[in-house]
C-alpha cells in the first residue's frame, strides 16, 4: 500500500470521527434528518460565498455554507411553528428549496464552474491526497487533514465542554430548561457543530453520505449500548474501524471510496441489527419465541389455579382436552405445553382430569403477583438446574 | 333482532393479553349482560383499553376468547359501534362533522361502495340527536373537546347498534356536553342497547352507571354497581393509591 | 419567450411538449398521491424512498443494458418498497426511532446504489448517460416514451386511490376505527405505501432523488390551507403540482441555462409560501387581521362598559357623562380610547356632549348591560370550570 492510499484512509477516519460526534446526538433527539436537510441546504450558502469572495477555495465558504444550514434550521421552526404544517413537512419542503436555490444559482451564474453529479453525492475522497497544504515551501500534508482535523478537534472540544449539558437535553428537556438550561441554545448550537462538520465533510464524501456517516455508527451503538459516555465511544469505534475497512475495499475493487465508506457502515449496522446481544432482530425473535413458551406455560398453571376452585367447573375446564379450546390455542400447541409442565411435575393427570401440583400451584399463585413474567421465567429456570444437580 | 337481544354482548373466557412478557390482562372472564350500562374502571396501566380493544379484534391475545353476542367478532361486527378516545386521532384532518359521522356507515356500506343521500340523512340525524345539527358543514379543527365528543358518539349512534363500546366519552368535555352524552347513553340503555365504557371518574360511577368491572391488569371485581362498586374492591384494584377516594 | 410562444412550442416542438408534459404530470401525480403522505405524517418518507431507489435502477440497468423508462421504474418501485420495509422492520422492533431509521435506509440504500453504478460505469461499451440523470434529474432529456410512462404509472395510481378513497381517507384519520368495521389495516398500509412509492418514482427521472421529496409533500402542504375537504385538497394539491411542472418547463425552455427540476421545486415552494400566508381562513394574515379585530372589539367594549360602571356609580345614571380622561384611567392607560369612542359613536351608542364629555345614548346602555351580563356569565363558569 502506498503513502497515497494511507493517507486516504486517515482522511476517511478523520472525517468519520468528526462526524460521529454531532450525530450521537442527532440519534437521540430524534433529529436524524435535519443531517439531510442541512447537508443539502449548505449548497446555496457555498453559492453565494462564492460569488463573493471569487475564491473555490477560501474558508469563508464553509462559513457560507454553515449559515445556508442555520437558515434551514431557523426555516423549519419558522414553518412549524406556523401551525399549519407537521414539522417532517416543514423539513420536506425547506431544504429541498434551499438546494434547489443553490442548483439554479450555479447553472445560471457560474455556468463554466461545472457541478458535477459525482462530485455532489460522491464527493472526492480519492483525490483529497493531491491538494496539499505547503507552508514555507514544505509539503506538510494533504489540506483534508487539517481541515477535517480541526472539525474534530472543535467538535470533540465542544462534546467535552458541553457534555453535561448536551446529555442532560437529551434526555429530559423540561429538567433541564427548570435547571437554566436553554435547549433551543443548546439545539442551535448542535446544529451549528453538525453545518460546519457537514459542509468539510462534503468534499470527501458528498452530501447524502454525511448521512449514513452521522446516523450509521450512532444508531449501531445504540443498539448496543445504555449509557451515553460508552454510546459516543463505541460509536467512534464503529464508524472508524468501518471506514478504514470500506476506503481498503474501495481500493481493492476499485470503486468510489465514499461509497464503499459508506456501504461497509450499511453492512456493519445491518449485521449488529440483526445479531447485536438482547435488542438484535435474531435474539429478540429467538427470545420472544421462548417468551412465548414460558408465558404459555405461566398460562396454563393460572387457568387451572383459577378454575380448580370452583368445583363444578373442574371437570370441563379443566379436561384436558378442552383445553386448547378453552385458551384458543392450537390443540399441538397446548399438548406440548402440557408435556413441559408435566415434565417438570408442576401438573399431574388424573383420568384426563389436569390438576396442579403443590409446586404448580405455588408458582401460579406467584405468577398471578408479579406484573414482569420474565423475572419469573429465569428464577424458573434456575430452579431447575438445581434440582438437576 | 329479538334473536340478538336474548344473546350475550360480550363474554370473554380466559383472556390473557401481553406485550412482550409484561401481561396487559390476566385471565380474564367476563360477561357482559344485555341492556345494561357497564363501566371499566381502574388505575392508569390497568388495561382497560387493551380489553376493549381485544373485543373488537384490534389486539391478538395470548390465549383465550372473545365473543359478541355469541360469535365471533368478525361475524357480529355490524352489531357493534366503537368509540375511541378522542385524542387518539387528528382533529387537524381535512374533514367536516358531517363527514366523519357518515364514515359510521362505511362499515356497513363494505368496500369501495360510496356514501350516498341516504347516509347523509342518517348522519343529519344522529347529528340532532346530540344537538351538531347547526354546525354540520363545520371543519372539525373549528370544534372545542366537548363537540368534538359529541360528533365521535353522532358517528356511533349512525351505526344503530346493538352494543357501544366506547373509550373515555367524557375525557376533556364541559359539564353540559358530559350531561347530555349520558342522557343519549341512558336513553340507548333503555331501547335495550348494551354499553361498555372505559370511564375515569370514580365520583359519577354511581350516577350514571349500572354495572361495572374493576381492572388492574387483573379482573377484581364485575356484577351491579351496588354491589360491587365497594371500598374494599376499589382498594383492591386500586392499591395504595387511593387513600383519599372512596366509594360514597 | 412569451407565453404565447411557449404554447405554440408545446404544441408544435417535439421536445418542449415532452417536457412540459412530463413536468406537468409528475407535478399533478405526486401532488394528489402525496396527500394521504402528508396527512399521516409520513412526509419524509418520499425522500427516504426516493434516494432508496437508485440499487433499483442500476441492477435494472445492469440486467437490461439500456435505459428503458418501464424496467427502470418497475426496479426502482421494487426497491422503494424494500427500503420501506427495511425500516418498518426496524421502527417495529428495536429501539431506533423513525428518523434515524428513515435516514439510515436512505443513507445505505443510496450507498449501495452507487457502489452497482460505479461498477457500471467500468463495464466496457455501456451507454452510461442514464443513470446520472436519474439522481439530479434531467427534465430536458425526456422522450415520448418517458412521457407515456409517466401519465401510465400515474393513472394506474390514481384509479387505485379514487377506487379506495373512502378506505383510505377513513384509514387515515381514525385507524383503530377503520380496523373494528373490517377494513384490514395491513392491505390498506401496503397499498397506500405502494402508490407514494409510485408517485415517487414516476418524478425521479425529471426531478431526480434530492428534490422528488418536496413534489410529495409541498403541494398538498400548500393545498392544505385553502380548503377543508379532503377531495378538494387532493384536486387543488394536484393542480399546484401540475402548475409548479408548467413553470418549471417554461422557465428552462426560456432560459437555456437554467434546469427544470428545481425550477420546479422552487415554484411549488414558493405557492406553499404565498398559501400559508394569504389563504382565507386559516392563512397567518387572516389570522393576525382577525386577532387585530379581536383586540379592537375587545377594547371598544371596555370602553362601553366603563362608561355604563361609570355612570352606575352615579345619582342619576342616564344623564352622567364622563371625560375622555376618566376613560383612560379606568381603562388602565389602554391606548385608543378615542378611536374607541368614535367607534362607539357612530353605532349610536354614545354622544358627545358639547363640554367634551362622553354620554351612553339609550341604545349604548341596552348593549352594554347584555355585554356586563355576559361577562359575568362567563367569569362564572370559569370559576365553575376550575373546580
Amino acid at each position: 500500500m502506498q503513502t497515497f492510499h494511507l493517507e486516504i484512509i486517515v482522511i476517511a477516519v478523520l472525517t468519520t470521527a468528526a462526524c460521529v460526534l454531532p450525530g450521537v446526538f442527532l440519534v437521540l433527539n430524534r433529529m436524524s434528518l435535519m443531517s439531510e436537510g442541512i447537508g443539502h441546504a449548505n449548497l446555496p450558502g457555498v453559492v453565494i460565498a462564492f460569488a463573493i469572495v471569487g475564491n473555490i477555495r477560501s474558508p469563508l465558504l464553509i462559513i457560507g455554507a454553515a449559515i445556508a444550514g442555520l437558515f434551514m434550521v431557523y426555516l423549519v421552526n419558522l414553518l412549524y411553528k406556523t401551525k399549519l404544517m407537521k414539522e417532517d413537512a416543514a423539513l420536506g419542503i425547506a431544504f429541498p428549496f434551499l438546494f434547489s436555490i443553490g442548483v439554479i444559482l450555479i447553472s445560471a451564474k457560474f455556468g463554466n464552474v461545472h457541478i458535477h453529479a459525482n462530485s455532489v453525492f460522491l464527493g472526492q475522497i480519492g483525490l483529497a491526497p493531491l491538494d496539499r497544504l505547503v507552508i514555507g515551501g514544505m509539503d506538510i500534508g494533504p489540506k483534508s487533514f487539517y481541515i477535517m482535523g480541526g472539525v474534530l478537534l472543535i467538535n470533540s472540544v465542544l462534546l467535552i465542554t458541553f457534555f453535561k449539558e448536551l446529555k442532560l437535553t437529551s434526555f429530559d428537556k423540561a429538567l433541564a430548561a427548570a435547571m437554566g438550561i436553554s435547549s433551543a441554545i443548546i439545539m442551535y448550537s448542535l446544529m451549528t457543530c453538525v453545518s460546519i462538520t457537514a459542509v468539510a465533510a462534503f468534499d470527501s464524501v458528498g452530501a447524502v453520505l454525511v448521512v449514513a456517516l452521522m446516523i450509521a455508527p450512532a444508531a449501531s451503538a445504540y443498539m448496543l449500548c445504555d449509557h451515553l459516555n460508552s454510546m459516543v465511544w463505541i460509536s467512534l469505534l464503529i464508524g472508524t474501524l468501518s471506514s478504514a475497512a470500506g476506503a481498503i475495499i474501495g481500493f481493492l475493487l476499485d470503486i468510489s471510496i465514499s461509497a464503499a465508506m459508506v456501504s461497509t457502515l450499511g453492512l456493519v449496522f445491518i449485521v449488529i441489527l440483526l445479531a447485536a446481544p438482547h435488542r438484535g432482530l435474531i435474539p429478540h425473535f429467538m427470545h420472544s419465541k421462548k417468551q412465548k413458551f414460558i408465558f404459555a406455560e405461566y398460562l396454563y398453571l393460572v387457568h387451572l389455579l383459577h378454575h380448580s376452585c370452583i368445583d363444578d367447573d373442574t371437570d370441563f375446564e379443566c379436561n384436558v382436552h378442552h383445553f386448547d379450546n378453552e385458551l384458543d390455542w392450537e390443540y399441538h400447541f397446548t399438548e406440548k405445553i402440557a408435556n413441559r409442565l408435566l415434565k417438570r411435575s408442576l401438573i399431574k393427570i388424573n383420568d384426563q382430569i389436569c390438576f396442579l401440583t403443590d409446586k404448580g400451584e405455588k408458582l401460579a399463585r406467584q405468577a398471578m403477583q408479579t406484573d414482569r413474567l420474565g423475572l419469573l421465567a429465569y428464577s424458573l429456570q434456575e430452579k431447575n438446574k438445581t434440582e438437576l444437580i | 333482532m329479538h334473536e340478538i337481544s336474548s344473546k350475550m354482548p360480550i363474554q370473554i373466557h380466559d383472556l390473557t393479553v401481553a406485550y412482550k412478557d409484561k401481561p396487559v390482562l390476566w385471565d380474564i372472564d367476563l360477561a357482559v349482560p344485555p341492556a345494561v350500562m357497564m363501566a371499566i374502571v381502574g388505575p392508569n396501566g390497568a388495561g382497560k383499553t387493551t380489553l376493549i380493544k381485544s373485543v373488537l379484534g384490534l389486539v391478538k391475545p395470548a390465549s383465550g376468547k372473545v365473543y359478541v353476542f355469541g360469535e365471533n367478532y368478525k361475524k357480529n361486527r355490524r352489531l357493534v359501534s366503537y368509540v375511541p378516545q378522542r385524542t387518539s386521532v387528528d382533529w387537524d384532518f381535512p374533514t367536516t362533522v358531517i363527514d366523519v359521522v357518515m364514515m359510521g356507515l362505511y362499515g356497513k356500506l363494505g368496500w369501495i361502495k360510496r356514501p350516498g343521500e341516504k347516509e347523509k340523512k342518517l348522519a343529519k340525524q344522529a347529528l340532532e340527536k346530540v344537538g351538531m345539527l347547526e354546525l354540520e358543514k363545520r371543519q372539525i379543527s373549528q370544534l372545542s373537546g366537548g363537540q368534538q365528543q359529541r360528533v365521535f358518539l353522532a358517528r356511533a349512534l349512525v351505526q344503530d347498534a346493538e352494543l357501544y363500546i366506547m373509550d373515555e366519552p367524557f375525557q376533556g368535555v364541559d359539564a353540559a356536553t358530559e350531561k347530555a352524552i349520558v342522557a343519549i347513553l341512558h336513553e340507548l340503555k333503555n331501547r335495550g342497547k348494551t354499553l361498555f365504557v372505559v370511564h375515569h371518574d370514580l365520583q359519577t360511577v354511581k350516577d350514571y352507571f349500572d354495572y361495572l368491572c374493576l381492572l388492574n391488569v387483573r379482573l377484581t371485581a364485575a356484577g351491579k354497581v351496588d354491589e360491587h362498586f365497594t371500598d374494599e374492591n376499589l382498594r383492591k384494584t386500586y392499591g395504595g393509591r387511593l387513600a383519599f377516594l372512596s366509594a360514597k | 419567450m412569451s407565453i404565447l410562444e411557449f404554447l405554440h412550442n408545446v404544441i408544435f416542438n417535439y421536445t418542449i411538449r415532452n417536457v412540459t408534459l412530463g413536468a406537468f404530470g409528475l407535478g399533478a401525480f405526486a401532488g394528489i398521491l402525496g396527500v394521504f403522505a402528508v396527512l399521516r405524517k409520513q412526509s419524509l418518507l418520499g425522500d427516504a424512498v426516493s434516494h432508496s431507489t437508485l440499487p433499483g435502477v442500476a441492477v435494472a440497468f445492469l440486467l437490461i443494458g439500456y435505459k428503458n423508462y418501464v424496467i427502470f421504474t418497475i426496479g426502482a418501485i421494487i426497491a422503494g418498497l424494500i427500503s420501506m420495509a427495511f425500516f418498518t422492520l426496524i421502527i417495529n422492533n428495536t429501539r431506533i426511532k423513525s428518523d434515524s431509521a428513515l435516514g439510515l435506509s436512505l443513507s445505505i440504500f443510496f450507498g449501495m446504489g452507487l457502489v452497482i453504478t460505479d461498477f457500471i460505469k467500468k463495464l466496457p461499451g455501456q451507454a452510461k448517460g442514464g443513470l446520472e440523470s436519474y439522481i439530479l434529474g434531467q427534465a430536458a432529456t425526456i422522450v415520448q416514451e418517458d412521457v407515456i410512462g409517466i401519465f401510465g404509472f400515474g393513472i394506474f395510481s390514481l384509479i387505485i386511490l379514487l377506487i379506495f378513497w373512502k378506505e383510505f381517507k377513513l384509514f387515515s384519520f381514525d385507524k383503530d376505527f377503520c380496523a373494528s368495521k373490517g377494513f384490514n389495516s395491513k392491505i390498506l398500509e401496503s397499498m397506500l405505501t405502494t402508490i407514494i412509492v409510485i408517485a415517487i418514482v414516476i418524478g425521479l427521472s425529471n426531478v431526480g432523488v434530492i428534490l422528488m421529496a418536496a413534489l410529495i409533500v409541498a403541494p398538498a402542504t400548500a393545498a392544505r390551507q385553502w380548503t377543508n375537504h379532503l377531495s378538494l385538497m387532493a384536486i387543488l394539491a394536484g393542480l399546484f403540482g401540475g402548475l409548479s411542472g408548467i413553470i418549471g418547463a417554461y422557465v428552462s425552455s426560456t432560459y437555456s441555462k437554467i434546469p427544470t427540476g428545481p425550477t420546479i421545486v422552487v415554484a411549488i415552494s414558493v405557492i406553499v409560501f404565498i398559501s400559508i400566508i394569504f389563504a382565507p381562513n386559516r392563512g397567518l394574515l387572516f389570522r393576525w387581521l382577525k386577532t387585530f379585530k379581536n383586540k379592537r372589539r375587545i377594547l371598544v367594549d371596555t370602553v362601553l362598559i366603563d362608561l355604563l360602571e361609570y355612570a352606575q356609580g352615579h345619582e342619576n345614571k342616564f344623564a352622567h357623562s364622563a371625560p375622555v380622561s376618566v376613560l383612560k384611567i379606568m381603562t388602565h392607560g389602554e391606548v385608543g380610547v378615542k378611536k374607541s369612542l368614535k367607534a362607539l359613536e357612530k353605532n349610536g351608542m354614545v354622544k358627545k356632549l358639547p363640554n367634551n364629555e362622553w354620554k351612553l345614548t339609550k341604545k349604548g346602555f341596552i348593549t352594554a348591560e347584555k355585554l356586563e351580563v355576559l361577562g359575568n356569565k362567563r367569569k362564572n363558569s370559569q370559576k365553575t370550570g376550575e373546580k
